[in-house]
């Protein structure tokens, strides 16, 4: 069997400046697989160039075993291919239902997306509280669970999700893990592309690791995050567990402020 | 200044120069001069539009009123007072600047098309004054305006006036081009990139808005004389709404980012305009005139100065390809601050803060306060209402209720220019640098409370404007040194990797030497190692004496270096104290932290 989304040797980039050179990876339906890497790496170029906002200069990519290089962007989502962009990109004047209801633009069948809109609501039932609020006057963590269910509401086969972390505080990241966890349980299949490796890594089921647009490793998640390499550059050094990078802190500010 | 920026001025200067230069030996006669000087006296009102527009972002559509206050002025002195024409030059130009002085701080307030507006309703007014006042010679004019004269000196040839015209142009540009490179002309792209950050470094906004529309006028109502001396009349018709609109194609066409966009634009639109002229096509003068445009801006979205200027970038920067930033922090390079109130004593008292935006109660009787040299972090879930309670600390939001007192000075009801005149540095969530600058400057931007020289000194070149500059640079050096980015001083903030671009912010607020660093999520977009380099730069700021008051969600980080952490829920403050207290809290823990897996 083939796998559900397949990068096969792509270049591409803004302008004349490629930022991803020959990039290979693979997806397999039901899996969470992890992009990780530092800022700049690539790894949001990669999920804009799946979408088909970024041009691809060479390579090509399949969903579902059909290529979808090239084509418009809204043919991809119309594919089944979601994505939730960085900073979350919500339409904040409008209400959380409209947002949601745009999610589903595309689909003309009002009854299924009443139907979509109301598992939404099951998943997510702060934002059936919230419907008729302004998406904008949610807190960050509601805002990142709209962009969510938002690309949820097309019932894609595929979400991609970029740093769906970002400014969020500790519990409301374990929150929208969990969250993500349970799209995949619904039979969906996403990539989640994270500056916070060790949130992403807890969740996947495999990752790839880039660097100035390159896959420099892959693995199973466990593998990735027992990698010497990968705890040096993306999780704090060796036994960069969370208390040993508070210690090592801790030592710096003894040795530096002398408490 | 680099070498490239200082040829590429040199060669804008020659290639402007010269063809303005020849013009009237190669196209010698009345009428080509003529055009000549009419170009010459819109080029010198362009100048100071371009400083309006696209300095001061203040889209101003009834610019020509000012060349009618220069125009009349003139008129009136010379036709019935006699008075010497370049007296009278700058009589206009001094009356011009008073008006736009007088209505500057109420219309500089409005944005955008009210802006444009209020001051199209401007020049309406100065347009019926005109006409209905007899003095002026009602809706006929002033008739019989002498010749152009320099203190009893005539200037009796057109060609000569012509020189007369575009010296005046060219004084326009000086001063423009030396409002550019000043800590002036850096607050204007400081404002017009980001406001919240530029007022962040204590950049009063309202104040160079004002300054700019002032110079405006007086540029514009030079050139209205010298077009009155030019056409020996003056009516209310000659700087009407058309010859605001052209002014306005002119400079966007000319290119609104550069000093020398307006002149170059100036001369384009009124060569063009009488090349159309003589082919006599009256019909097509306007559609040509306006597909021209519309191609321009599509193809140089930049005007003609911005294409020339990108190419000659594209040229220089060949030999001077972009370097990595990767240079080790340098904790040497800044001094210890001095003049620190004494450490232990309280920095900042913040007492029972309040702010409500309709029913939600974003911060709802927060007291809290730091003492000075330690680091304190507010943690809370997001919507907790700590970005409010930063915001309502620098003065970006106005208290509801409750104190904010600074080492012993209330400040809650002062602006964030002014707290930052007071020491106080703030870096962003998500970042706020100012692209259109080099790293260098962005830095130096942060030193602005710290130089005087005012538009003036500026104008008029004095020494001491380059020596501030001197020093402005090298404390903003020593600042990059100290967060690790000596080497990309030169370099676009755009060009950087995210963390080093948070590094930029961090040394623009180390350049205003901060008694108080206030820093929203610091961490946020961090990998792991990059978060724990953060720490580390953050403790080495605070052994320099700065108190350090953060947001922030990274808990090893929080844990690590705070002296103590506030923690607000739902707008209200559930937890103070230090970390490990605030760990073991069972409120916090519910609210925020969740249990922490091993």
């Amino acid at each position: 069997m083939s796998a559900l989304l397949e990068i096969d040797r792509v270049v591409s980039g803004y302008g004349r400046l490629p930022v991803l050179h020959d990039v290979s990876l693979a997806v397999e339906a039901g899996e969470i697989v992890a992009l990780i890497g530092a800022n700049g790496a690539g790894k949001s170029t990669l999920l804009n160039t799946v979408m088909g906002v970024v041009a691809l200069a060479s390579g090509d990519i399949r969903f579902d075993g059909a290529s979808i290089a090239r084509r418009p962007t809204q043919a991809i989502v119309r594919a089944g291919i979601a994505q939730v962009p960085e900073r979350r990109q919500l339409f904040g004047s409008m209400t959380v239902e409209d947002n949601l209801r745009l999610g589903a633009y595309a689909c003309r069948d009002r009854a299924g997306v009443a139907a979509a809109l109301e598992r939404q609501f099951a998943q997510f039932p702060i934002l059936k509280e919230r419907r008729r609020q302004a998406a904008q006057t949610l807190s960050g963590g509601e805002q990142q669970m709209l962009a969510i269910a938002r690309a949820a509401m097309a019932e894609p086969r595929l979400i991609l999700l970029d740093e769906p972390s970002l400014g969020l505080a500790p519990l409301m990241v374990a929150r929208i893990m969990e969250q993500i966890a349970a799209f995949r349980a619904a039979r969906g299949t996403v990539v989640v592309v994270e500056q916070n490796a060790r949130a992403a890594l807890g969740i996947a089921d495999r990752g790839y690791v880039l660097e100035h647009g390159r896959i420099a490793m892959s693995g199973t998640a466990s593998d990735l995050l027992d990698n010497a390499a990968v705890q040096d550059a993306y999780l704090g050094g060796q036994g960069g567990s969370t208390r040993a990078i508070e210690a090592r802190i801790r030592e710096k500010r003894m040795a530096i402020l002398g408490r | 200044m680099t070498a490239p920026a200082t040829l590429k001025r040199r060669l804008a200067l020659a290639a402007f120069a010269l063809p303005v230069l020849v013009y009237p030996l190669a196209f010698s006669g009345g009428y080509p001069v003529g055009v000549g000087i009419v170009a010459g006296a819109m080029a010198a009102s362009a100048v100071g539009f371009v400083l309006l527009i696209g300095y001061a972002h203040q889209l101003a559509f009834g610019q020509a009123g000012f060349l009618m206050v220069g125009g009349y002025t003139s008129a009136i002195l010379c036709v019935r007072w006699h008075a010497d024409p370049f007296v009278a030059m700058v009589i206009g130009a001094l009356i011009a600047m008073a008006i736009a002085y007088v209505i500057g701080r109420p219309i500089m307030k409005l944005r955008g098309f009210v802006l444009a507006m209020a001051s199209m309703a401007m020049q309406f007014v100065f347009i019926v004054l005109a006409t209905e006042s007899d003095y002026a010679g009602g809706a006929l004019g002033t008739q019989g305006v002498p010749k152009f004269a320099v203190l009893g000196i005539p200037v009796a040839s057109d060609t000569a006036f012509y020189y007369v015209t575009w010296a005046v142009a060219f004084a326009c540009i000086a001063v423009g081009l030396a409002i550019d490179r000043s800590r002036i002309g850096r607050a204007l792209k400081a404002i017009a990139a980001s406001e919240t950050a530029a007022a962040a470094a204590g950049i009063d906004i309202l104040k160079y808005k004002v300054q700019m529309f002032v110079v405006s006028a007086g540029m514009a109502s030079v050139a209205g004389s010298l077009g009155a001396h030019y056409l020996r009349a003056m009516d209310p018709n000659v700087y009407g709404f058309a010859y605001s609109l052209n002014l306005l194609t002119a400079v966007i066409i000319g290119g609104l980012t550069s000093i020398w966009g307006g002149a170059l634009g100036a001369a384009a639109i009124t060569g063009l305009r009488e090349l159309l002229r003589s082919l006599s096509l009256p019909l097509w003068e306007a559609v040509i005139m306006g597909t021209l445009t519309v191609v321009v801006l599509i193809a140089f979205p930049r005007g003609l100065a911005g294409a020339v200027g990108a190419l000659f970038d594209r040229l220089a920067s060949g030999a001077r390809k972009a370097r990595a930033a990767t240079a080790a922090p340098d904790p040497a390079a800044l001094a210890p601050l001095s003049g620190l109130p004494p450490a232990g004593s309280v920095m900042l008292d913040v007492a029972g803060a309040r702010r409500a935006f309709g029913n939600l109660r974003a911060v709802n009787d927060v007291s809290f306060t730091v003492e000075t040299g330690s680091i304190v972090a507010l943690i809370g879930p997001n919507g907790a209402g700590k970005t409010t309670l930063f915001n309502l600390i620098g003065g970006s939001q106005p208290l509801d209720g409750g104190s904010v007192t600074l080492a012993g000075e209330r400040i809650e009801a002062l602006l964030p220019n002014e707290i930052a005149q007071r020491a106080v540095a703030r870096t962003f969530q998500g970042l706020e640098l100012f692209d259109t600058m080099t790293v260098l400057e962005n830095v130096m931007c942060g030193r602005h409370r710290l130089a005087a020289a005012g538009l003036a000194a500026v104008a008029l070149r004095l020494p001491r404007v380059a020596a501030e500059d001197e020093e402005a640079r090298r404390a903003a050096r020593a600042a990059l040194a100290f967060v690790g980015l000596a080497g990309a001083e030169d370099m676009t903030p755009g060009a950087l990797a995210f963390g080093h671009q948070r590094l930029v912010e961090v040394a623009r607020a180390l350049a205003l030497e901060p008694k108080l660093l206030l820093m929203d999520e610091p961490a946020s977009g961090l990998n792991d190692t990059e978060t724990e380099r953060l720490a580390e730069l953050i403790l080495r700021i605070a052994a320099l004496g700065v108190t350090v008051l953060l947001v922030e969600h990274d808990m090893r980080m929080v844990m690590g270096i705070a002296d103590r952490i506030v923690v607000m829920h739902h707008g209200e403050k559930i937890a103070d104290g230090p970390a490990d207290d605030v760990r073991a809290h069972p409120e916090v823990i519910a609210a925020y932290l969740g249990q922490e897996k091993p």
